[in-house]
């Protein structure tokens, strides 16, 4: 089978190493890259991918299936937009956009112009989670009756200055919309569809415009319930980034960060460790309680991601991150946002 | 010293434990026991002391300068009322009583008898916890940030039957019972609570009363907490699981507390403290220092009692008198509250 023909628009942070995975996807030809910024045109030379600096002529004059939008957020709807008009598919990076009335405009014209969406989460193409899903989803909890998040770590003070000084202000910037809506998604790929919201926020630690601590429950759809703890600002490993080990630019002691809980058994998430009751007859606080393991293959997800937008492209799947997928972790993100600063609860 | 002379009012599943601390302790007179219920005289002579079926008779015919009182709740009041009427000095079981009219009404007839009010949330007594409390309020892990608490233990079914019917009843239920504890731990190791909501769900065992609930909560001073319970998930972590207080539990080796501030994270029980040694490296990129907290284990019923029996002295303060414990009922109250109005809720 042919090669999907892909564009890359955007050669920054998450653009250039973008750039280097899809050269390693089976599926993908990447054809050319386009970037504003002349200097980025080196790592266009170093993979042997045409450069141009205006996307615009890169798509007039490639014939390409589908492009990855690696841009600045502001620029996701508009750009995605110009490129649905000219038949080609969408991998957008998350969020889908700053707001959901602009995620709306991109998804209109996807469908308009009968191209589909994949919104970059790529956690939901992480074998962990993959794996929390089927325990979760195929019953082995039993019934779901809550989950627990915690996400807490240390940004070091380098992570908000200079020209990334973007990230402390309350356009687009604040752990909530840049790391939050991770944890958001990831639940909503476990657990199922969120339909209410609660937050305490707080930026009394870095006193920045945006919050550096939230305290958050959750409802779900399924009348299962949750918390989330989140901060920026202490020196923990209790997270993500800091128990899954999937970034290898951060540390990671392999503890937990996750709980789900069930009727019949809770998963310790991501050492994978199911806890229930072995004999029936002996269920209680009393009891003794049985541990599970499972055998975890350790994959790129990025790779997975992009392979799966190339057969996205060929027909062959469906998005896993749709676009209205992407605007509901979108929408659900925003709210904890409206209710930390309202503080009051938020009904979806 | 003159022995302080105690006598014991209800000999249940508590007041049984309150016994045998009692007739263990060398340094004071366990001078009788009352239950209603006339099987208790068995165990009131096996440990040396008498045994009266009216309370009442108790405290008029025996000198005493004290009671233990371990009855229901909804007899805190009119137990506690007698008992202060005759002059003794009280140490009522947690909650302080059945609600808060009855709390005021309580705490008013200990002080127009001039008669100690003191309240059995027993945690408070327990060395791990006034560590921790000495850590977070004398600044060793920075600014506080925030706190999750976890408590997922599974109540067997009998747990729930015949006598214990109540349990599953309005009044009963694992916030009034369980999660009242946490409220406590929190209050005594943070502050006071000033704002909260609450999600709360009895759909996984359809009683009246909840059966999990997830919390936001904000500690004055500004730190933000999250709290999930559940007595319906095999998840076998919660202080009782976790601290070797109680071995009736199944012990698992979990923390159910983290602890965050800006400079370390303590957890517990597994005491240990997490910070980066060197401020040159420090963030989310670095490897984590870890230190044992070392403490010495002691029986927090013993040192309860003993508290007591300081406080009738004149030579030590109650860990908890009534007007605290009332505030944590009050707490304890409100997420009930806040469960069912679905509203956030704010103290003055
Ligand atoms: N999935 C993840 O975990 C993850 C992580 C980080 C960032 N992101 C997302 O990726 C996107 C990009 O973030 P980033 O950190 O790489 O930002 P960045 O600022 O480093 O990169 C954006 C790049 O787009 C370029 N650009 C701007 N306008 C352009 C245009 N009209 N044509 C071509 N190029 C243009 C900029 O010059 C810049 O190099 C954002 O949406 C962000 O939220 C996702
Ligand atoms: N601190 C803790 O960890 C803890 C743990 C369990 C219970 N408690 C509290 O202790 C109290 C008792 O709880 P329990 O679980 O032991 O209940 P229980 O039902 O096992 O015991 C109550 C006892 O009081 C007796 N009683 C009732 N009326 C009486 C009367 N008028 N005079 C004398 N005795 C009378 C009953 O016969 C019974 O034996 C409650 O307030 C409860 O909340 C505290």
């Amino acid at each position: 089978m042919e090669k999907v023909r892909i564009g890359l628009i955007g050669l920054g942070l998450m653009g250039t190493p973008h750039a280097r995975i899809l050269k390693k996807v089976e599926e993908c030809d990447l054809v050319a890259a386009a970037e504003v910024d002349e200097k980025q045109k080196k790592v266009a030379e170093e993979l042997g991918i045409k450069f141009y600096k205006n996307y615009e002529e890169m798509i007039e004059k490639e014939t390409l299936q589908g492009v990855i939008l690696a841009l600045p957020n502001h620029l996701h709807a508009p750009i995605g937009i110009a490129c649905a008009k000219r038949g080609l598919h969408l991998f957008v990076e998350k969020p889908i956009a700053p707001s959901v009335a602009e995620a709306d405009r991109l998804i209109a014209a996807a469908k308009e112009n009968k191209v589909q969406i994949l919104v970059g989460h790529q956690r939901r193409f992480s074998s962990l989670v993959e794996k929390a899903r089927e325990i979760v989803t195929g019953g082995q909890l039993g019934r779901l009756v809550g989950v627990t998040i915690t996400w807490a770590l240390l940004k070091p003070g380098s992570y908000y200055e200079g020209p990334l000084s973007w990230r402390k202000e309350q356009k687009g910037g604040g752990p909530i919309l840049i790391n939050l809506i991770h944890e958001i998604d990831n639940l909503r790929y476990i657990c199922g569809e969120i339909d209410e919201v609660y937050a305490q926020v707080s930026n009394r630690i870095r006193n920045f415009p945006v919050e550096d601590t939230a305290s958050i429950t959750l409802r779900f759809k399924s009348g299962a319930i949750g918390t989330v703890f989140l901060t920026d600002c202490s020196p923990s490993l209790t997270s993500w980034e800091g128990t899954t080990g999937e970034n290898p630019l951060l540390y990671s002691d392999f503890g937990n960060c996750y709980n789900f809980f069930g009727t019949d058994a809770s998963l310790l998430f991501p050492q994978m460790k199911r806890r229930y009751y072995a004999d029936p007859t002996k269920v209680g606080w009393n009891y003794p309680i049985t541990e599970q393991g499972y055998k975890i293959p350790r994959e790129d997800p990025y790779i997975k991601e992009f392979s799966h937008f190339c057969r996205v492209i060929q027909g062959k799947e469906i998005p896993r991150t749709s676009g209205e997928d992407g605007r509901r972790t979108l929408e659900v993100t925003l709210a904890i946002k409206r209710s930390g600063e309202t503080g009051q609860p938020i009904r979806l | 010293m003159k022995k302080v002379r105690l006598g014991l009012i209800g000999m249940g599943m508590i007041g049984k434990l309150h016994a045998e601390t009692m007739s263990k302790m060398k340094d004071i007179e366990f001078v009788a026991a009352s239950d209603a219920d006339a099987k208790h005289q068995k165990t009131a002579t096996e440990l040396g002391t008498k045994f009266y079926q009216s309370y009442k008779e108790m405290i008029g015919k025996d000198t005493l300068d004290g009671v233990v009182i371990a009855v229901p709740n909804e007899l805190h009041l009119p137990v506690g009322a007698t008992c202060a009427k005759k002059g003794l000095n009280i140490l009522m079981e947690k909650p302080i009583a059945a609600d808060l009219e009855s709390a005021d009404r309580l705490i008013q007839a200990a002080k127009e008898n001039k008669v100690i009010l003191m309240v059995g949330h027993h945690r408070r007594h327990n060395p791990m916890i006034e560590e921790l409390r000495r850590i977070v309020r004398g600044g060793e892990i920075g600014k506080l940030v925030g706190v999750t608490v976890l408590w997922s233990l599974y109540k067997p079914k009998d747990y729930f039957k015949g006598p214990f019917a109540w349990r599953a009843q309005p009044g009963g239920g694992p916030i009034r019972i369980n999660l009242i504890h946490e409220i406590d731990n929190i209050r005594y190791i943070c502050g006071d609570i000033t704002r909260l909501y609450a999600e709360v769900s009895h759909e996984a065992r359809k009683f009246p009363v909840e059966d999990t609930v997830s919390i936001s909560l904000r500690i004055a001073g500004g730190a933000v907490a999250n709290i999930f319970l559940t007595d319906t998930a095999p998840g076998n972590v919660g202080y009782e699981a976790n601290t070797g207080e109680n071995l009736f539990f199944y012990q698992s080796p979990q923390n159910c507390y983290y602890y965050y501030g800006t400079e370390g994270v303590v957890t517990f029980p597994g005491m240990k403290k997490f910070f980066y040694r060197d401020p040159a490296k420090a963030g989310w990129q670095y490897a984590l220092c870890e230190e044992g907290i070392k403490i010495d284990r002691e029986d927090p019923y013993t040192r309860q009692i003993r508290n007591f029996c300081g406080v009738i002295q004149g030579t030590e303060k109650p860990k908890i008198d009534g007007v605290d414990a009332r505030k944590t009922l009050e707490v304890a109250l409100a997420i009930q509250k806040s469960g069912e109005t679905g509203q956030a809720i704010v103290f003055g």
